[in-house]
């Protein structure tokens, strides 16, 4: 297999590669090279900034035999159909990887399901050159966001990894190639989040190396924040970054722009947990993205990402007209349940009412809707879940400007509310999976859960709205329902 | 490159009965290697494809198995605890599901608790490191099944694509 973001005609030479890993389903670039490529740089040392997660992707969900890929994924298990190509894979990756004789290989994870992947790159980068420094970093490196990690620990122990960087690396990173191995963050548990001063001073993020037409989605991803301003019970990003800071709508507004002049590219795909956090900042830039693209009507910008509904007032209107002439295109609302009650107890206390005002205004303005629900509350009833789907039967005027996406049903993570108060909810831990729980006063089970998704998803389709698919969540919703989980 | 060389680590468990350990060895094809109780690790350099054998021997079942109101209560035996190819541990299905013992009297018995004398072959087919351990730790009962599942689901309709769904999902990242 040929890589097209390791491709080496003329044998140039690169001190530092970082790469991301599969599988993570996204049609968009994923940040973390370009965001650390320029760190990379300033500390004096060449680097490959490289996004390999989307060709294997691309090749995995076109493969007649998909599901046996996943099976490697999540399992570390091997379908004898999927064998030459599953060593292709990693074998012709660490090979291309490798003809760049980086002294450094940094390989990202996104999440934990870049696991199994990122073990067998560093495998077979370690087999090639055993002298090389492999690297891991990012969230995926653990179950949760904080504690221990006993993959990479298995890792460091087999010779196979030998740093670590946990959290932000924007500064970890940079020490590092500095000599300065002690800094925190780097082989040790505690890491320092970055202040709102640091994070404003960050270079841009330098996708020069990655090759745009791959793409599904003709998009920049762009950061205006970290943390979150709620503290939902199910949440464990919250415990990674517990304050919220965010930089200032002009300074976002000024890169967005510089990107445009970069690359050509007018969509920016916001990846922090939420837009409109900070209110007076996102009004500032979208004030300032509706004057360019009033300005400058064939250059217009638009823009997607995660969105807070917050209680209707006076303003709403107001603002909805300022998010559609900023471009504001596609936004992802984490309803997480449909039932008020849930959504109040889990920390999101915003009305049905509410809502449906949004929703109106996003009709009104053409604005879609991705909503994210969270299947399967702790103590969600049978009379709640059949509310769910009165309100998909009394909400399809709404149904061509929303997306529901009805995910894997509730995992409970390390470090979240939810898990610290385990018993005291009455739960009952089936297995060491998140969403192994049961809980017998509603008769709450993992297999109900999952048929709940299946129901939800059938009836979505159904009334005519359209249901978020992501081949991993069927992977998990099978397990579940087949009493794996 | 064939990336079909490995460190190949055993870690074994040793039971003895009336002091009394079984006598282990490990032959990797090029060499044969006794493992004692005290030190009940082996290791290896292997080159793939190879044959592991583990024989066992110095057990006398009249001897070194006690029984008492027809319960075994002391037995002498050794456990495979762990098979790590470059220091990457198997998982647990392949001690439960793939490890046989075929004892001196032809007798086979699947399991990591070895109680007899006899000899427990692991055929590494493959020719590479990768596909040879992700072979071991397959658990192809649960591959099975989740075919199956996945089949079965598909039929009703689980798997079914949407015409609607579009780079959303991607955006959800």
């Amino acid at each position: 297999m040929k890589f097209k973001c390791f491709e080496n005609p003329n044998n140039i030479t690169y001190d530092v590669v970082i790469t991301t890993m599969p599988y993570t389903e996204s049609g968009l670039p994923l940040m973390a090279p370009a965001v650390l490529k320029p760190i990379v740089e300033k500390a004096g040392f060449s680097c490959l900034a490289a996004d390999v997660n989307n060709e294997i992707v691309r090749y995995i969900n076109s493969h007649e035999r998909n599901g046996d890929f996943m099976t490697f994924i999540y399992d570390e298990f091997l379908a004898p159909e999927i064998e030459d190509d599953l060593y292709d894979i990693f074998s012709s990756l660490a090979t291309q990887l490798m003809s760049f004789k980086p002294k450094f290989v940094g390989i990202s994870l996104i999440s934990y399901v870049n696991q199994v992947s990122a073990k067998w790159l560093a495998w077979f980068v370690k087999k090639i050159d055993p002298t090389v420094t492999v690297l891991l970093g990012g969230p995926g490196c653990l179950p949760t966001f904080t504690g221990p990690s006993e993959f990479v620990d298995t890792l460091m122990d087999a010779g196979l990894v030998d740093y670590h960087i946990r959290g932000d690396a924007e500064h970890s990173l940079y020490e590092f190639l500095k000599g300065r191995r002690e800094y925190s963050g780097i082989n040790s548990l505690e890491w320092r989040e970055f202040s709102l001063e640091e994070m404003r001073k960050f270079p841009m993020p330098d996708y020069s190396q990655y090759d745009m037409d791959l793409y599904r989605i003709p998009a920049l991803p762009i950061i205006g924040s970290r943390g979150c301003v709620r503290q939902c019970k199910f949440c464990d990003y919250i415990a990674n970054w517990p304050s919220f800071t965010w930089r200032t709508g002009d300074d976002i507004f000024e890169e967005m722009v510089a990107q445009y002049k970069l690359y050509g590219i007018r969509f920016f795909k916001f990846q922090d947990s939420l837009t409109n956090g900070n209110q007076k900042e996102f009004l500032q830039l979208i004030t300032r993205l509706a004057e360019w693209n009033t300005k400058n009507p064939d250059e217009s910008f638009t823009w997607s990402g995660y969105y807070i509904f917050r209680e209707h007032n006076a303003a709403t209107e107001r603002t909805w007209e300022l998010v559609k002439a900023s471009g504001g295109h596609k936004l992802i609302v984490g309803i997480e349940n449909l039932n008020q009650r849930i959504r109040y107890a889990l920390g999101k206390k915003f009305s049905n009412e509410s809502i449906d005002v949004h929703l109106e205004y996003g009709k009104k303005h053409k604005i879609h809707f991705m909503l994210l629900q969270i299947v399967g509350w702790v103590d969600e009833t049978d009379e709640e879940f059949e509310f769910i789907k009165d309100w998909l039967r009394t909400h399809t005027q709404y149904k061509d400007n929303i997306t529901l996406q009805w995910g894997g049903t509730l995992g409970i993570f390390p470090n979240t509310w939810l898990e610290r108060n385990w018993e005291q909810l009455g739960l009952i831990r089936t297995s060491e999976h998140p969403q192994g729980w049961e809980n017998h006063a509603v008769g709450s089970t993992p297999a109900k859960r999952a048929r709940w998704a299946k129901e939800l998803n059938d009836l979505t389709r159904e009334l005519g709205y359209t249901a978020g698919d992501q081949l991993n969540n069927h992977f998990l919703l099978e397990k579940m329902i087949n009493n794996e989980i | 490159m064939k990336f079909n060389t490995c460190k190949l680590e055993l870690e074994f468990e040793f039971g003895d009965c009336r002091g009394d350990y079984f006598r282990v060895q490990v032959d990797n094809g090029n060499s044969v290697k006794d493992v004692d109780y005290f030190n009940p690790y082996h290791s290896t350099m292997i080159e793939l494809p190879a044959t592991l054998k583990i024989m066992t021997s110095g057990k006398n079942n009249k001897i070194h198995t006690i029984v008492k109101d027809g319960e075994i209560v002391e037995d002498m035996y050794v456990k495979v605890n762990k098979l790590k190819l470059d220091g990457l541990a198997i998982g647990n299905t392949f001690y439960h599901k793939k490890l046989k013992l075929i004892t001196i009297d032809n007798q086979e018995h699947t399991t990591n608790y070895f109680g007899f004398n006899g000899t427990c072959t692991v055929d590494l087919v493959h020719s590479n490191v990768f596909t040879q351990f992700l072979s071991l730790n397959t658990d192809t009962d649960f591959l099975e099944k989740q075919r199956a599942a996945t089949l079965e689901n598909s039929k009703v309709g689980w798997q079914e694509t949407n015409d609607k769904v579009d780079s959303w999902n991607d955006l959800a990242q």
